[in-house]
């Protein structure tokens, strides 16, 4: 196994999803087999299937370039995998009971910090440190002291210091907040702990960094009216962060709340409720937090963002990838993708432009968008979880002019058949090293999309070509004879009552989640004679199929013995097939529960 | 068949309940009634007035007898999606009761079919071998399943129904008439019920006297009301929402005008989760105790459907991947004024007003159903499918 360093450049970022262009990975054999590069070989697995989909997971590289992932698994034990793919299992000195949540990480000279939170035996914020051979240096260091410290932190290093940002809910007064904001430090050399300095009032903890060490931390203040974002430097070397410095007012936020740096300018963007309309928004400062200037994405208005990536440089480059759905009602569009882009460090924006072709975002889900900027000056890349083909895949953008144009465009990253592949904003998610990108992804074996393992891809800019070249290959089939064969046996399976025929021909999300004898039991009520299709459109992997069929309620026998039934019924029906790689499948939607199984 | 439409709203305020009876009359209220292709609502009425003397040959209530009074309030799909701001039409007529007389239904059709003629003890959508002796509902040809035209391939319909019977006189402070709601789906065999809300006629000694016997404020979920949400991906969770009338003395603390139940078929009200102090200031706690904010109120006119995952921002419910918990309001929003315009939304109901006696403004009901054949992982037999009625406002409040 090769092992190389990826040096850090352009501003270390300590936020979960930004700082995506500091993070090297381990170097894997990658995606495109050297004998044959018509074959690209899947990703390669960093943990086995013992993770839940919406898992949590990060991953630090230490100085040497190592890479270090942690992740919780599904019998929620928090996870430590070491550079040499050997797994260490975090725990407090308690032992068992424990209830470990949340994560952050940082990396050391030689292995990394984590900070978890515990609630046995009483709530606590513990700090584990693993050396370079991934052996615990010392029994985990409990921070939080009385605070009560919740699932939400941060930790960050610079020189012999690791710096933690955390919200607890201890209440030291009636009159007085709930929930508020601590920092503390430690001292890899002395071992010494600074005392707590509460910050602000919060639920969220957010801070960015500078090279030197400086940490801007800021808090969304919910407890004050009218309610504000706040935010407090801590100059390098500085014993204490600075005054409260009001950065907007805000009456409520969603969790997308970021913060990032580009040269001497510091940003801070949030999703706010604006006139009964969700909003991204955010703030600039270039006096070190003394005065901000309040910007607005107005063409993101009433844009309900899920998820947000930020990568931004010295040079002023500022990529913001989002997604979202327009409105807030309760049937909407499905999540499309968006991306803007500043080349003055935020003085003007572009506008929020989806990478996907207009036609594919009113059917097609796409999510967790992911950007980075690549090995070569201009070079940027745009991923993203997309279900056009029904699975999750990660598609991918690259522009070599800094995002104004796509040299490549919606192109889809190698996967393993019948898995779906989920991608995450997460720290060390994305990044460059050694000339190829490094991508961390979700795989779920089956269309449960429930257990999953971390995967890790990683390629050259210029592979992006070959993949797309494999993506024509891999294209549904055009002509319509399958999909015909496929619904006449659909309901041929119908009439004849044989059910297990049926089952076997619908999606198999709905399959990996409900088992052959539940469905079974589902059937029998109505009959069906005959079955015509009238029409059928395909749309990629998607076709639409309108059909005729005939049917009646058989009769059955009431309580005084008399037969009841209907008279048989033309009904016409608009069926949605789906193209799974090897076969149309019909998708299954309960009428009765308004629920269907497919993602897409 | 009824014709699919919308109503506008100028139509909506203007359209009462003609057929409601006498203002002396019992009532019974289901707030909350459903049909499609593979779901019925199966409604039982226990009638305890006497004096109620049947149809005439021509179905009509006989010269100075009443009968019951069945109202069904529905709004329809429309590609299978029933909206949630529509205004909701009305279909209604008398049917047949007689003294301590029950009466089970199935408002669909499905289960007492009518389509083969003789009549059978199942036609006419009466269930249950029920005798037509002394009510005689077979003579008056009168169909109970009153939605049963509503039955198109695909489509559905939600809606409330309210169900009198004009009883010449109440009997103390029960009400004559009262029922019960099984909300059956015939595809997995899975059913949930309750029990209908009764309310007396005005001649007796009623909560609101003025808006007495349509008068469903009382019925009104308690607001807020904490509720638990299972994890997103095992289980699909909505609220079953309802708006109620405001009687003249909620609706005057607000200048408008006084409702009641039958009067109108655009009652709209909001629901959100929100806080309710210093304790709670945030929408929602995950199962971890962690705050998220980013709470979004979802409006229903009528009856409606709102998925749990639409009263929060994406952001807010991806972070409730393993459910949590959150103190759920309503309020209404669109009182009416004397010259019949909209109260301004500043001077509505609002969830902060400080007297629990004007909070709340729907009847809301949470709706569960398992996404496969596991619980917590585990595999199970069957379909959980569950619908709680939430804690109504406590009485006098």
């Amino acid at each position: 196994m090769t092992i190389r360093i990826s040096a850090p450049t352009r501003g270390a970022r300590v936020r979960a999803g930004v700082a995506l262009f500091t993070a090297g990975v381990l170097l894997l054999p990658f995606a495109l087999a050297a004998e044959t590069s018509s074959s690209p070989t899947p990703a390669v697995a960093l943990t086995p299937y013992t993770l839940n989909w919406d898992t949590n997971w990060q991953q630090r590289l230490d100085a040497a370039g190592q890479s270090w992932l942690g992740y919780y698994d599904q019998a929620r034990m928090l996870r430590l995998r070491r550079p040499d793919g050997e797994v260490a299992t975090m725990l407090p000195a308690t032992e068992r009971s424990q209830a470990p949540s949340g994560l952050a990480m940082t990396g050391l000279d030689a292995g990394a910090a984590v900070l978890w939170r515990d609630k046995f035996p009483v709530k606590g914020l513990y700090l584990g440190r693993l050396n370079e051979a991934g052996e615990s240096a010392a029994a985990p260091l409990k921070i939080g002291e009385e605070t009560e410290p919740l699932a939400r932190f941060e930790l960050a290093r610079f020189g012999s210091r690791l710096h933690a940002l955390w919200y607890g809910e201890k209440n030291s007064a009636p009159d007085e907040a709930q929930y508020n904001l601590y920092y503390r430090a430690y001292d890899l050399e002395s071992s010494a702990l600074t005392p707590i300095e509460t910050l602000m009032p919060g639920i969220y903890p957010v801070w960015t960094s500078n090279p030197q060490g400086g940490l801007m931390a800021f808090s969304w203040l919910y407890n004050e009216s009218p309610r504000r974002i706040a935010a407090r430097f801590r100059p390098a070397g500085a014993e204490a962060f600075g005054e409260t410095v009001t950065v907007a007012e805000v009456g409520e936020i969603t969790p997308i709340f970021e913060a990032f740096r580009s040269g001497e300018r510091w940003f801070a963007v949030w999703v706010s409720e604006r006139e009964g309309a969700w909003q991204l928004e955010g703030a600039r400062s270039d006096d070190a937090g003394k005065t901000w200037t309040a910007f607005t994405f107005e063409d993101l208005r009433d844009f309900d963002i899920g998820a947000i990536s930020i990568a931004a440089n010295d040079a002023g480059t500022i990529l913001i990838a989002v997604d979202g759905q327009p409105g807030r009602g309760v049937n909407r569009p499905k999540s499309d993708v968006r991306l803007i882009r500043s080349i003055d460090r935020g003085e003007t924006w572009s506008t929020a432009s989806s990478p996907r072709p207009a036609e594919l975002a009113a059917g097609y889900v796409a999510r967790n968008p992911i950007v980075a900027f690549g090995p070569q000056d201009g070079q940027v890349l745009m991923v993203w979880e997309e279900w056009r083909e029904i699975r999750a895949r990660p598609y991918a953008n690259l522009s070599l002019d800094g995002g104004e144009t796509w040299a490549q465009q919606n192109v889809p990253l190698p996967f393993e058949r019948n898995t779906n592949l989920g991608l995450r904003a997460n720290p060390g998610a994305l990044g460059v090293r050694d000339g190829r990108f490094h991508l961390i992804m979700l795989e779920s074996p089956n269309d449960a999309v429930q257990s999953a393992r971390l995967v890790e891809a990683s390629f050259a800019p210029e592979e992006l070509a070959e993949f797309a070249r494999l993506a024509v290959e891999n294209a549904p089939p055009s002509s319509d004879e399958g999909l015909r064969a496929r619904v006449m046996a659909y309901w041929k399976a119908m009439m004849e009552e044989d059910y297990t025929a049926s089952y076997k021909l619908f999606d198999p999300f709905f399959r990996d989640r409900n088992e052959q004898m539940s469905y079974l039991r589902q059937l029998g009520r109505i009959k069906y004679g005959e079955a015509a299709i009238d029409a059928v459109k395909i749309d990629g992997w998607r076709a639409e199929v309108k059909t005729r069929v005939t049917a009646t309620i058989p009769p059955f026998t009431a309580k005084t013995g008399e037969v009841v039934s209907r008279p048989p019924r033309d009904v016409e029906l608009t069926e949605v097939w789906l193209w799974m790689g090897d076969d149309w499948y019909r998708e299954y939607y309960s009428e009765a529960n308004d629920i269907k199984y497919v993602r897409y | 068949m009824f014709a699919k439409k919308k109503l506008s709203l100028a139509v909506a305020i203007a359209a009462g309940f003609a057929g409601m009876q006498a203002a002396q009359a019992d009532s019974v209220f289901f707030p909350y009634v459903v049909g499609s292709e593979t779901v019925s609502t199966i409604i039982s009425v226990v009638n305890t007035a006497n004096g109620l003397l049947g149809l005439d040959a021509a179905g009509n209530n006989k010269a100075g007898t009443n009968n019951i009074h069945y109202a069904l309030i529905y709004k329809q799909s429309e590609g299978g999606v029933v909206d949630n701001l529509d205004v909701c039409q009305e279909t209604n007529y008398d049917l047949p009761t007689s003294y301590n007389d029950i009466q089970t239904s199935d408002i669909t059709g499905y289960f007492a079919d009518n389509a083969l003629a003789p009549f059978t003890p199942n036609d006419q959508g009466v269930l249950f071998n029920d005798p037509s002796l002394n009510n005689n509902w077979v003579a008056s040809g009168r169909d109970f399943a009153l939605a049963r035209p509503l039955m198109e391939p695909g489509e559905g319909f939600r809606g409330y129904m309210l169900v009198d019977n004009a009883a010449p006189t109440s009997s103390g402070n029960v009400s004559t008439v009262s029922g019960e709601a099984l909300l059956l789906e015939y595809a997995n065999g899975s059913a949930w019920g309750y029990q209908g809300f009764t309310q007396l006629g005005e001649n007796s000694d009623t909560i609101v006297a003025q808006n007495s016997e349509f008068d469903y404020f009382y019925a009104r979920t308690q607001s807020p009301v904490p509720v638990s949400l299972p994890p997103v991906d095992e289980f699909n969770v909505a609220f079953l929402v309802t708006p109620v009338n405001f009687p003249t003395e909620i609706a005057s603390v607000y200048g408008a005008v006084g409702e009641n139940q039958s009067q109108y078929w655009n009652l709209s009200a909001a629901i959100k989760f929100t806080s309710t102090g210093r304790n709670n200031t945030f929408a929602l706690f995950d199962r971890d105790e962690n705050p998220i904010s980013g709470a979004q109120e979802q409006v229903v006119t009528c009856v409606g459907r709102v998925p749990a995952s639409s009263l929060v921002g994406t952001a807010s419910a991806s972070q409730l991947v393993d459910g949590g918990w959150g103190d759920l309001a309503s309020r209404r929003t669109n009182l009416m004024l004397a010259d019949g315009t909209v109260q301004k939304p500043g001077l509505q109901p609002q969830y902060t007003d400080v007297s629990p006696k004007v909070k709340g403004g729907a009847v809301v009901f949470k709706h569960q159903v398992n996404l496969g054949s596991t619980f917590n992982g585990v595999p199970i037999n069957g379909i959980y499918n569950d619908g709680s009625l939430l804690m109504p406002a406590a009485v006098g409040q």
